[in-house]
């Protein structure tokens, strides 16, 4: 017998895509020491940051309001 | 740490006590915000809101806060140390308030943890459960609000920036932008995702209606003592966290009252062309979201950068609750993220350009805002989501709504 779970797997790629935005935004700060290569990856990781806001809003999964 | 002058710790102390104005106007306004049935509770959970994080940052927050040169834990990476939380004993043990700056940072910080933590209470409109928020706002002022104050204001890696890796004068936060009041929207963020729309308001997707606020005068009056305690929180932060002298307040009050007039007669002009008349809640949102942004600001910059901001603010927080209800589907009556998120953001990023910081404060202020969107949000939702779903239910039912009057 197939049990099918109502998990979204896209739940977890808005939280991850932050985190990834904010680790391309400190690698930049260390990795780069000419301020245009940081700008250029500090820009990318908010870009990365907010490509991750827009998963976050759409697959976060039910509020807490319909179990009440 | 080097003691405060006299006329300088006078100054402090007074300002400190100005401070509950800020709280009283929040409130106030909220109260003001929300519907006429839950009014009443609004304002006793603000005051509730207060006292737990109050007792909650005196236990556990100011250790993990910390103050510039205290002790703190670092963590070595590559050739440069990530101080990234405060290592001061707990319950304020090790603290005397001989004048010096530690002892004034404690009292300042002790309010404006109330202050970030009443924005997600008054964001809720009255459906929080009061335990469920005492909870929230117990791990907010014990741990997420002095974590990130620690990298701030603590001497931490943010405030290091400039220092380890060359960028301005590393994260720049005098009045509490960042600190204050973006981390208290993305409280009010992550708990309104958590708590769904008010009975009767779209949850697909749809326009959600703006609330009318049901008392007016409450607004208004929220928004003049707000204004007081602003005045007290930029003033404080200048001298706390900006290192400016007691001379130097006045263009500080000028700036938060440039900034939040213009923003306030934006948000006027904008509802005279969309609605034909003045909106009282519509303009309330301007004057506050004005008064945000100037904590950014209102230390580094002129006066006139500071209308500038402003204006820009004025046209950012109407724009930002209505994109905010259509897209992100969000019952936010009070327009809390706006008021307080987007109009913060665009103040701390506003700062790095308009100031006469060294060169790299562009960068420096985008890294704190890149933290406080791609870290702190995961960290603040990820912590109320397990107390919504394993530990205390977050969200009054519309019979206990009812009740709760």
């Amino acid at each position: 017998m197939r049990v099918e779970l109502e998990v979204d797997p896209w739940k977890f790629a808005g939280p991850c895509l932050l985190l990834a935005g904010w680790l391309i935004l400190i690698a930049a700060i260390v990795i780069f020491s000419s301020q245009g290569g940081r700008a250029v990856f500090v820009i990318l990781g908010l870009l990365v940051e907010m490509v991750g806001l827009v998963f976050f809003v759409r697959h976060r999964g039910s509020s807490t309001g319909a179990r009440s | 740490m080097i003691p405060l002058s006299d006329s300088a710790s006078v100054l402090c102390v007074l300002l400190i006590f100005a401070l509950p104005f800020a709280l009283a106007g929040l409130a106030l306004a909220y109260a003001g915000f929300s519907s006429s049935r839950s009014a009443s509770q609004m304002l006793l959970g603000s005051l509730c809101i207060a006292a737990v994080a109050a007792i909650l940052y005196y236990a556990f927050g100011f250790a993990w806060q910390c103050y510039p040169g205290g002790p703190s834990y670092t963590l070595p990476l590559g050739s440069t140390s990530w101080d990234w939380i405060g290592a001061q004993k707990f319950f304020l043990r090790g603290l005397d308030f001989n004048g010096t700056a530690d002892g004034f940072i404690a009292g300042y910080q002790i309010f404006a943890v109330g202050i970030a933590a009443l924005i997600p209470w008054g964001a809720s409109g009255g459906r929080w459960r009061l335990r469920a928020a005492a909870v929230s706002t117990a791990v907010l002022a014990g741990f997420v609000y002095p974590l990130f104050a620690h990298w701030v204001w603590g001497g931490g890696w943010l405030a290091h920036l400039g220092v380890a890796f060359n960028l301005g004068g590393g994260f720049v936060d005098p009045g509490g932008a960042a600190t204050i009041q973006v981390i208290g929207a993305l409280s009010a963020l992550s708990v309104l995702w958590l708590l769904g729309s008010s009975a009767g308001k779209s949850s697909t997707g749809e326009p959600n209606d703006f609330i009318s606020p049901h008392q007016e005068i409450f607004v208004i009056a929220g928004c003049i003592l707000a204004f007081i305690g602003w005045l007290a929180l930029n003033s404080l932060g200048a001298v706390l966290n900006a290192s400016l002298t007691s001379v130097s307040l006045v263009p500080v009050a000028i700036d938060t009252l440039l900034c939040a007039s213009a923003s306030l007669l934006v948000t006027l002009f904008i509802s005279q062309i969309f609605f034909g008349k003045p909106d009282i809640a519509l303009c309330a949102k301007g004057w506050l979201a004005g008064l945000v942004a100037s904590s950014a600001v209102a230390a580094y910059v002129t006066p006139s950068s500071a209308l500038f901001v402003g204006i820009v603010a004025g046209v950012l927080v109407p724009l930002a609750q209505w994109l905010l209800s259509v897209f992100f589907d969000l019952d936010d009556p009070s327009g809390a993220v706006a008021v307080h998120g987007v109009s913060g953001l665009w103040g701390l990023f506003a700062l790095g350009f308009l100031s006469k910081l060294p060169k790299g404060q562009v960068l420096a202020q985008l890294v704190g805002i890149g933290t406080l969107i791609g870290l702190m949000l995961p960290i603040i939702y990820g912590i109320n989501w397990l107390l919504a779903h394993k530990v205390i239910r977050f969200r009054l039912d519309s019979e206990e709504q009812s009740r709760a009057t």
